[in-house]
């Protein structure tokens, strides 16, 4: 076991859904599929897309596809559903697709490989790149991988379940981005409390030499990057994949199919409903999460984790790329605050160190010079000092602030 | 339209209404043992001390919500109450309540409570504007131990203050402070100690178990509370060690017995330079 960050917090299993199987694959009515702002679609009015279509380019040049037949209703810009200044608005190019309502099986767009080591290295770092998942056609990628196993960030309980669900394939994915970084070791970091898992997953990888296990104890924020490779690898430069990403290299480089669909922690507080679902990138929050029209006012609509997700103020949110989970929660946030107490609870649940109460102060104060000295620079926006301060002060709020203000971009 | 707010969405269960529920609960037993002591002279301090606590925040800003916490007024006046010498007039509490509350009420705000231990402070002025000054008015060595009723209201023996002191550390989740009330009972004892080699004069005899008692309440309840500690483990080290070594000064002199209230004031002074020392430095990760 290697040795845990210090700070941070580690949630209970109650707080995940590592027990439900993953959902299948629904066909939604429509997909709002985007492109980012900055994106160049390659579709237009009227279009009629078959399943795995590529619909156009993302703002990094990556082809984004259709996961779903139908016939192209628009292609325009879509705020994206954030509140925020509307100068800061970034709209995002979007292609809005009417699927059929039968859907024929998903064809690949490439010649499916099983025999994926006979193929060079940049024959399949191209392949994942046609599939739209990554650009690894870079000669000098890194050799030390991680592939991170671990949820810790509540309810997010994708990493785990398709460990438990689907790991000869994660395994094979492993060897795929192994192939294509020429990397000499690899280590895949569980928790330390999933023992069965942990059991399952050694006997597994037995014969995979350069694979390692590593346990740590899950605590959030532990994943972040910086924290992660600091501790697996001691600030070596390393990749980091996530399950999801492997299992999409597998599909690219194996099956031919492109990226079209994302795995998705789906709750509604209201009903009391916590799952994983399959979800074709496009589909729409109200409609996975089954929202009928109500009162609204005192809920809100969350894509990414409880503790650093983002706040949407629509329901037409579509699942992009990046959605990990989408929930629908009634706002537990302080409604109050009051002035801080000096109980340096921030201080020690910050994982890097810092400390936010005198951050907040010297933000507020605009005292610059003793600000720059904290380096609020370090910050990992991960939330933990808003969550545990019991005054209710928006912490990592104003250290974001305190960021820009040292950027000279306030 | 949906509602919007800023990241983390959830929050912890431990907000400051219940941190002051809890801490009222700790020093219940004290309060308790003082009343069933001290009688109606102890609850006069209290009704007292809880006036001048509420008067400022309703006259002044006239019952705003937040502005007035009835379980920090209850543990705030409890405080105020227990420092106080027995029998003392009724408006010494109610006037220390009043320039509690003001100073805190002038504080906030600029969203900061803990430059100086108000109550420390409030309580050392009355002690030297009383008519006995600094003279050795109370004899502490006469209400050492137990259950025995002491001239100070928390004087109350042993075991209830035990009791809140554990109560105070489970109930807070302050655990992590015990250092201060280690390292003060720690460092008292090593200067008395040291002090007793060096002289060949036996300190330890200048301080009895009561004043003992004082250093517990003092350190314990007063310096684990979070609003006059610093903020790091550091600080609070510090914090500890100066808290016990002024205390030991104090009982070598021998002259006042009140001055063993002041430890813990003079620490907590020197709780803004502390976390600015420490926090400033307080990082872990490489950039």
């Amino acid at each position: 076991m290697i040795k845990s960050i210090k700070g941070g917090r580690a949630w209970p299993h109650k707080n995940f859904i590592f027990d439900q199987p993953i959902e299948a694959l629904t066909a939604p009515k429509s997909l709002a599929i985007t492109l980012w702002h900055g994106g160049r679609p390659v579709v237009a009015k009227g279009d009629k897309l078959k399943a795995n279509t590529q619909v156009g380019f993302d703002n990094t040049g990556l082809p984004v596809f259709t996961g779903l037949a139908g016939r192209v209703t628009s292609v325009a810009d879509f705020p994206d559903l954030v509140a925020r200044p509307r100068d800061f608005d970034f709209p995002r190019t979007t292609v809005f697709i009417e699927t059929e309502p039968e859907q024929p099986a998903r064809e690949p767009v490439f010649e499916p490989c099983p025999r994926f080591w006979k193929l060079s290295k940049a024959e399949l770092a191209d392949r994942v790149f046609k599939a739209g998942v990554a650009d690894l056609r870079n000669d000098d990628l890194e050799k030390y991988l991680i592939f991170d196993g671990l949820d810790l960030e509540p309810p997010l309980s994708t990493n785990v379940r398709l460990l438990k669900e689907r790991p000869q394939e994660l395994i094979e994915g492993m060897r795929i981005v192994m192939q294509i970084h020429g990397s000499i070791r690899a280590r895949l970091v569980l928790s330390s409390r999933m023992k069965g898992l942990n059991a399952d997953l050694k006997s597994l990888l037995a014969s995979a030499v350069n694979i390692s296990i590593e346990k740590v104890e899950p605590k959030y924020p532990q994943q972040s990057g910086k924290l992660i490779r600091q501790t697996v690898y001691q600030d070596q430069s390393s990749a980091i994949y996530g399950m999801e990403a492997l299992l999409n290299v597998r599909r690219a480089v194996i099956l031919g199919q492109p990226l079209a669909t994302k795995f998705c922690t789906l709750c509604d507080d209201t009903k009391g409903q916590k799952r994983l679902a399959e979800v074709y990138i496009g589909a729409s929050a109200a409609e996975k999460l089954n929202l009928r029209s109500q009162d609204y006012s005192s809920l809100k609509l969350v894509s990414g984790g409880l503790l650093s997700g983002t706040c949407h103020y629509s329901l037409q949110l579509p699942v992009d790329r990046n959605t990990s989970g989408l929930m629908f929660y009634r706002n537990q946030a302080p409604k109050e605050n009051h002035p801080c107490i000096n109980c340096g609870q921030c201080l020690s649940i910050c994982p890097v160190g810092l400390a936010p109460a005198r951050i907040f102060s010297l933000v507020r104060d605009g005292q610059n010079e003793e600000l720059a000295r904290l380096k609020p620079e370090n910050c990992l926006e991960c939330g933990l000092c808003t969550y545990v301060c019991p005054s209710g002060l928006l912490l990592s709020h104003q250290i974001k602030i305190g960021k820009k203000i040292l950027e000279g971009k306030l | 339209m949906l509602n919007v707010s800023l990241p983390p969405h959830i929050a912890s269960r431990y907000r400051l209404k219940q941190l002051n529920i809890r801490r009222l609960a700790a020093i219940a037993p004290l309060v308790f043992s003082a009343l069933y002591l001290f009688g109606t002279g102890f609850l006069y301090s209290l009704l007292a001390g809880l006036a001048g606590l509420v008067i400022l925040p309703l006259i002044v800003k006239k019952w705003r919500r937040n502005f007035l916490d009835l379980a920090e007024a209850f543990f705030t006046a409890s405080i105020i109450a227990l420092l106080m010498p027995a029998g003392v007039d009724w408006y010494y509490p109610l006037l220390a309540g009043i320039v509690i509350s003001g100073a805190r009420a002038l504080l906030s705000e600029k969203d900061r409570l803990a430059p100086v231990n108000f109550m420390a402070l409030t309580f050392a002025l009355f002690v030297l504007a009383s008519p006995e000054g600094l003279a050795p008015v109370y004899y502490w060595s006469a209400n050492s131990g137990g259950w025995a009723k002491g001239n100070f209201y928390f004087m109350t023996g042993w075991l209830p203050l035990a009791f809140s002191l554990g109560m105070l550390l489970l109930l807070t989740g302050r655990f992590y402070k015990v250092r201060i009330l280690l390292l003060a009972l720690l460092s008292a004892g090593a200067v008395l100690s040291l002090t007793s080699q060096m002289t060949g004069v036996p300190q330890m005899g200048t301080i009895d178990l009561a004043g003992l008692q004082a250093l517990l309440f003092l350190s314990g309840i007063l310096a684990i509370d979070n609003h006059y500690t610093p903020l790091t483990g550091w600080g609070q080290t510090i914090y500890g060690f100066l808290t016990g070594t002024v205390f030991a000064l104090f009982a070598m002199k021998g002259l006042l017995y009140q001055g063993l209230i002041f430890p813990a004031l003079t620490a907590s002074l020197f709780t803004p330079f502390l976390d600015c020392l420490f926090t400033g430095g307080y990082r872990r990760t490489k950039d």
